[in-house]
């Protein structure tokens, strides 16, 4: 495959030893990684022969897939054995923590790694029976432990959210809780860590732990591991935990020569799940390492990345467009309020079929935002369970293509209904077992065919639903499909009658089919045009105008994500902000030329008569 | 890198078995059904995983069978539901280390331990069974399907077609060889050059032009106006494949020149193509290494004395020792041939019984057992005695006596005098040594305690499972040897030197040779140590003196003593007038000295009384006595 080879991509691509590539938003990262591999494959064949490899790792399954596919495209030829291209978490679980675990001698030979946190939480638990119910309380090895105002540690800090640092000391996602002794919550978190050797099962975060500690404790394993795998590749390596960088240090301490970390530090978005974007950002002029930039873009025009290029500090160097077409659209800004979201949604839609934009995405921070604006929301359950909403979610999925997903929850649904008494680790089992069972998986496929169309009435809907459970499984699930009784603002009887498209998978918009997503899910993507909400209030979760600003040092997790989702659209730029915000805040900000955008349109407005 | 162990469970006739293997050559003997062969293909199954075409695989029907009977007296077969294979290997390269990484099981105290290993499981289903693997020691772990291409194997079986194997063009091993080295050398355009040329001059000849204007002008003339369709000749440019399959090895007729004319392998030898075959593979072997530094290749020859004369199995021995040089590839034969078993080094020699047994671990390690051989002193034997016992039982271990490896039980005699007589008295007691599957053993003197070390370990782990008997003299009075004890000197004097004689002989005991035997036994059931009182030919004239004249001149032994030695009826008859009719014990042993001393040479004797038995086994079953502690041993091994 040809590719275009500028000065700073041929500066990657020459470069061998100990690389850190920092790549601005748009610079072909991937391409550049899928390029580099076709040449270390060559190189490590000739230098290491048949049985040796490169790993190339990244964070996601997605990401994994992508590279594995965007390799077999350019160069029609497989990444296979001895190569690997695998998580990040994977690898560091199938080669270092699971074969050498017996050698630290816990008791258990090869732990399972949990799959979710609940699976942590659920062993951390003891369940007994009173008066006929079935009860819980936290195990006694971990009872004990109470805050200085004397509440349980549990009921405060789940077991599952306690991590373990490089270091071996607890804390709690990534911070040192302030109401405890701390000698206390290290003994906490070390009965929590008992609890899971002896149980065999351990987070990821743990087994990377367990890895680091295996390759301090026995040079051994990584002195083979460098022989299997002399080339490592880390993408998306800003994203890399403290645990995970002192593992590859380890590893280069032990001899590991050609290794390449690859990644944004801007485009870290994973610090909730223990990231350490500074780590990669100090690796980058650290002794010994090659820090290399990639400092092109090809996606946006330059409009759009000096936008949200404000995120960068001063002294970082200036991202420029590289052949991409202008459109010479610009930067449009809308204020919200309560009424007009949905004008602003049809504005915006109307703009991208104007300029011939297929590829268009509305981006909101967060789940709660999104699911208000698609109507996948439990705001509104008539039903006195969860099961209805689940199964519409389920086929909300299936019918926007994710059917592995929808999959995987109807086959959980249907689990619970037909064995409504498991405790959550069988059910778990039980669903791993189903999920290999290729006669069961085409049943549920065959199911979603069967369940009734959402243009009935709520009522037809639920009593169609309860047949097909029924007819296809056996299973009577009419407890779980029962209507609550009353509801605030509805009229029971009414909202029945009512079809269920008006309140549930409701499509963002009628004409263009725009998709609502968060921010996570459109990382690493290019799209033609996108619209981006910015919230009220500063919260938690919340990233606002005030948000969108320069610091001196390195930015905040709240304006890594504006960061990330502002460099994703190709041609249009689009941010909706709360009317409270004044016109003359936003040019100050984003420039004369930015377009304040009343909605409704009074151009519009003026011609209806 | 070389297979250390496999340990095998339930697969074909094994229950359990672990083997422990050296490092080049692999030689295992053993009865026919002590297993060899599930032994080999057990170690087939592993490099059989990542071959393009499987020659063998796990039915339902290798489930290990377990048949007992229950107290009602019925027939109970228990099978077996899962196999289980594992295989360590050591030695490993670093590279090797990496390119096993999955299979590494670690010894963080001490690199030296470390090694690799796979475990194949397969558990009975339906129609096939379930095949699954592990690598390392925990279960779960998996290496990439893609490693099993680093275990490369040859094997040739029992009954082989060497003839065949050379000649198909599937999986032409020759073929294979070349193109390899074509490769290598990156030749192949020489090699179709040549085809092409020669084609060309194939196409010239006049026989094809013909043909090929026979044909456009029959085309001509069914198409009629257009000369579009005219057709040309061409021979199809082959794969390099094809171009080497054809070449087959011959017999030039000349051998000096080589010439191009010769015989076919089909008109050669079944033996020589063997050898043919076996080169073939080995130079294969040699490139594939050189090339890759990084597989294990399993070279496994069943009997590989088929269709070859002893002396040539020997070269074919060395020659595999030789060419076998390399790290990376390890030998694994069976055989059935005491030709090449008595050549094979202990180390190198594994014999299948209940258990496989490292003929020289048996001597491993032995110091412990504490095992006193001159009972005169107290000093137990050190390991360096041991040590020396085995590089003995080396040297003495010839074509003839490493048969014992292959026996049931064994009986180890002196010389060729008991061997020949030996063979006879079974024969009176009415069956072969055959029939039991004993070997005789000549050790040729009294060195018996190296073969005894075979088999007198406390630990079942060094002890061949074999009964052993060993039938020797007392020899309580070695001056009865000497010339005043001739029988023209016993009879002299009125017999003054026949009474010393007898007085020496039932003295008391004062002589150590059978406690020491004893005691080197170990205290293990399964040997036994018989004694002639004083020789076997002594013991043998006492056996056959009744206690009455009538009888005595009716035994078989007299009778042909009588009819083949003059000093019988010249010194025992006058000795036998100034009895009575009626012999008390003392005059029987009298008697018996008498007689033994009127035998002639031993060596004459036993090879001429041996087939006088034979030709006459039906009165020798009734008036001959087989002295009683040749019957014991015979007992013992008969058991």
């Amino acid at each position: 495959m040809t590719i275009d080879i500028t000065l700073e991509r041929k500066a990657y691509f020459d470069a061998r030893g100990k690389i850190i590539l920092s790549a601005c938003p748009g610079s072909g990262k991937t391409t550049c990684l899928v390029h580099k591999l076709s040449l270390l494959k060559k190189e490590c064949l000739d230098t290491y022969g048949k049985y040796s490899g490169i790993a190339c790792l990244s964070f996601t399954n997605n990401a994994k897939d992508e590279i594995l596919d965007k390799y077999r495209k350019s160069y029609s030829d497989q990444l296979e054995y001895p190569h690997l291209v695998s998580t990040l978490d994977s690898f560091v679980n199938t080669y270092i923590t699971l074969p050498f675990f017996y050698l630290m001698e816990t008791g258990c030979l090869r732990p399972k790694i949990a799959e979710s946190a609940e699976q942590i939480d659920s062993i951390c638990k003891v369940y007994y029976f009173k008066d006929g119910k079935q009860q819980e309380a936290f195990s006694p090895e971990i009872r004990r432990f109470t805050t200085t105002s004397g509440t349980q540690l549990a009921r405060s800090y789940t077991p599952s959210a306690v991590w373990i640092d490089a270091t071996g000391r607890y804390n709690f996602k990534g911070t040192v809780p302030k109401n405890v002794a701390d000698a206390d919550f290290q003994a906490y978190g070390a009965a929590i860590m008992k609890i899971k050797k002896k149980k065999g099962l351990i987070s990821n975060l743990d087994s990377a732990f367990f890895a680091l500690t295996l390759l301090r404790d026995i040079p051994r394993i990584g002195h083979l591991l460098i022989q299997r795998f002399p080339y490592i590749l880390i993408d998306e390596a800003q994203d890399n935990s403290d645990i995970q960088h002192e593992i590859f240090n380890v590893l280069v301490s032990l001899g590991l020569s050609n290794i390449e970390m690859i990644g944004d530090p801007y485009q870290s978005l994973y610090e909730w799940r223990s990231a350490k974007p500074a780590l990669f950002t100090a690796k980058y002029t650290a002794a010994g390492w090659t820090g290399l930039p990639l400092n092109e873009n090809r996606r946006s025009v330059q409009r759009i990345i000096d936008c949200f290029s404000i995120m960068r500090t001063a002294k970082d160097p200036k991202i420029n467009s590289l052949g991409v077409e202008d459109k010479k659209l610009p930067i449009i800004v809308y204020k919200y309020n309560d009424t007009n979201p949905k004008d602003i949604l049809e504005h915006f839609e109307q703009k991208c079929i104007d300029h011939g934009l297929l590829n268009c995405h509305v981006v909101v921070r967060g789940n709660t935002l999104k699911d208000k604006m698609t109507g996948n929301t439990t705001d509104i359950n008539p039903w006195k369970t969860f099961i209805p909403i689940l199964i519409l979610k389920a086929i909300f999925h299936f019918q926007s293509g994710h059917v592995r997903n929808a999959i995987t929850e109807i086959r959980a649904i249907v689990t619970t209904l037909e064995h409504p008494n498991l405790s959550y680790n069988d059910r778990q089992e039980l669903l791993n077992e189903r999920k290999t069972d290729s006669n069961f998986n085409s049943l549920l496929l065959i199911f979603f065919h069967q369940l009734p169309a959402t243009s009935h009435s709520l009522q037809d809907w639920t009593t169609l639903c309860l047949k097909a459970f029924v007819d296809k499984f056996g299973v009577d699930a009419s407890e779980a499909f029962t209507f609550k009784q009353r509801m605030d603002g509805f009229t029971m009887k009414d909202l029945k009658k009512e079809q269920v498209d008006n309140y549930f998978n409701k499509p963002a918009s009628k004409k263009a089919n725009i998709p609502i997503t968060t921010v996570h899910q459109v990382k690493g993507s290019t799209m033609d045009a996108m619209l981006c909400f910015f919230d009220k209030v500063s919260g938690k979760e919340s990233i606002t105008f005030k948000d969108f600003s320069q610091t001196t040092t390195f930015p905040s997790e709240k304006q890594r994500i504006i960061y990330v989702a502002c460099s994703r659209p190709q041609h249009l730029l689009a941010m909706a902000f709360p009317d409270s915000i004044s016109d003359v805040e936003l040019k100050k900000k984003f420039g004369v030329d930015v377009v304040i955008q009343p909605i409704p349109d009074p151009a519009i407005a003026g011609l209806t008569p | 890198m070389y297979l250390s162990k496999i340990t095998i469970n339930n697969y074909k006739g094994i229950r359990h078995l672990e083997v422990n293997f050296s490092q080049k050559i692999n030689v295992i003997i053993g009865e026919n059904g002590a297993r060899k062969s599930a032994l080999i293909d057990a170690i087939r199954l592993l490099y059989n995983i990542g071959e393009p075409i499987r020659e063998l695989t796990v039915s339902n029907e290798d489930f290990h069978e377990t048949i007992s009977i229950d107290t009602a007296g019925a027939l109970l077969i228990d099978t077996t539901d899962l196999i289980t294979i594992s295989y360590e290997f050591r030695g490993l390269s670093p590279q090797q280390q990496g390119a096993f990484y999955e299979y590494m099981v670690i010894d963080p105290a001490d690199s030296k331990n470390d090694y690799a290993r796979i475990e194949l499981r397969y558990k009975k289903d339906k129609n096939n069974p379930k095949f699954s693997f592990f690598t390392g020691i925990i279960e779960g772990q998996k290496a990439d399907y893609n490693t099993f291409q680093l275990f490369q194997h040859y094997y040739l079986s029992a009954i082989r077609d060497s003839t065949r194997d050379l000649l198909t063009t599937r999986g032409n091993l020759l073929g294979k060889v070349i193109k390899r080295l074509v490769e290598q050398k990156k030749t192949e355009e020489k090699f179709k050059e040549i085809i092409k040329e020669a084609n060309d001059k194939l196409l010239k000849r006049p026989e094809v032009q013909e043909t090929r204007d026979n044909i456009n002008s029959n085309l001509k003339s069914i198409y009629k106006n257009t000369n579009n369709n005219q057709i040309g000749l061409h021979v199809e440019q082959s794969r390099i494949e094809y171009i080497v399959n054809v070449i087959k090895p011959y017999l030039p007729h000349d051998m000096k020149t080589g010439s191009d004319e010769g015989f076919n392998l089909m008109q050669n030898s079944l033996g020589f193509n063997n050898l043919i075959y076996i080169a073939t593979v080995l130079g294969d072997i040699k490139e594939r290494i050189k090339e890759d530094p990084i597989p294990h290749f399993a070279l496994l020859i069943e009997e590989p004395e088929a269709h070859i004369h002893p002396q040539l199995q020997l070269s074919l021995y060395n020659f595999l020792k030789e060419s076998n040089s390399s790290e990376n590839s390890q030998l694994f034969i069976t055989t059935h041939s005491p030709t090449l078993t008595s050549k094979v080094p202990f180390s190198n020699l594994i014999v299948l019984d209940n258990d496989a047994y490292t003929v020289e671990e048996i001597f491993n390690d032995r110091e412990s057992e504490k095992i006193i051989q001159d009972t005169s002193k107290t000093k137990p034997l050190l390991q360096d005695d041991i040590n020396f016992k085995m590089k003995q039982l080396q040297r003495y271990v010839d074509v003839t006596k490493s048969q014992l490896f292959f026996a049931k039980s064994c009986l180890f005699v002196e010389g060729i005098s008991e061997e020949l007589l030996l063979s006879a008295f079974c024969n009176v007691e009415g069956f072969n040594l055959e029939d039991y599957s004993i070997e005789m053993v000549n050790v040729g003197g009294i060195s018996f305690y190296p073969f005894m070390f075979l088999f007198n370990s406390t630990d079942n782990k060094k002890k061949l499972p074999k009964k052993i008997a060993i039938v020797t003299d007392d020899d309580r009075f070695p001056k009865s040897k000497e010339e005043i004890y001739n029988i023209d000197n016993l009879v002299a004097d009125s017999y003054k030197n026949h009474i010393t004689l007898h007085k020496s002989l039932i003295a008391p005991n004062t002589r150590n040779r059978i406690k020491n035997l004893e005691s080197v036994a170990n205290k293990q059931t399964n040997i036994s140590v018989n004694a002639a009182f004083q020789t076997l030919e002594y013991d043998l004239c006492y056996s056959n003196i009744p206690n009455n004249l009538a009888d005595l001149q009716n035994n078989f032994l007299y009778k042909y003593l009588k009819a083949n030695c003059a000093d019988v009826a010249l010194h025992m008859d006058p000795y036998l007038s100034s009895l009575k009719s009626k012999f008390s014990e003392e005059e029987q042993q009298k008697l018996a000295i008498l007689m033994w001393k009127c035998m002639p040479g031993k060596a004459v004797f036993a090879q001429d009384f041996a087939l006088h038995i034979i030709e006459n086994i039906a009165e020798a079953k009734t008036s001959f006595v087989v002295p009683p502690y040749i019957v014991e041993a015979f007992n013992h091994l008969k058991k």
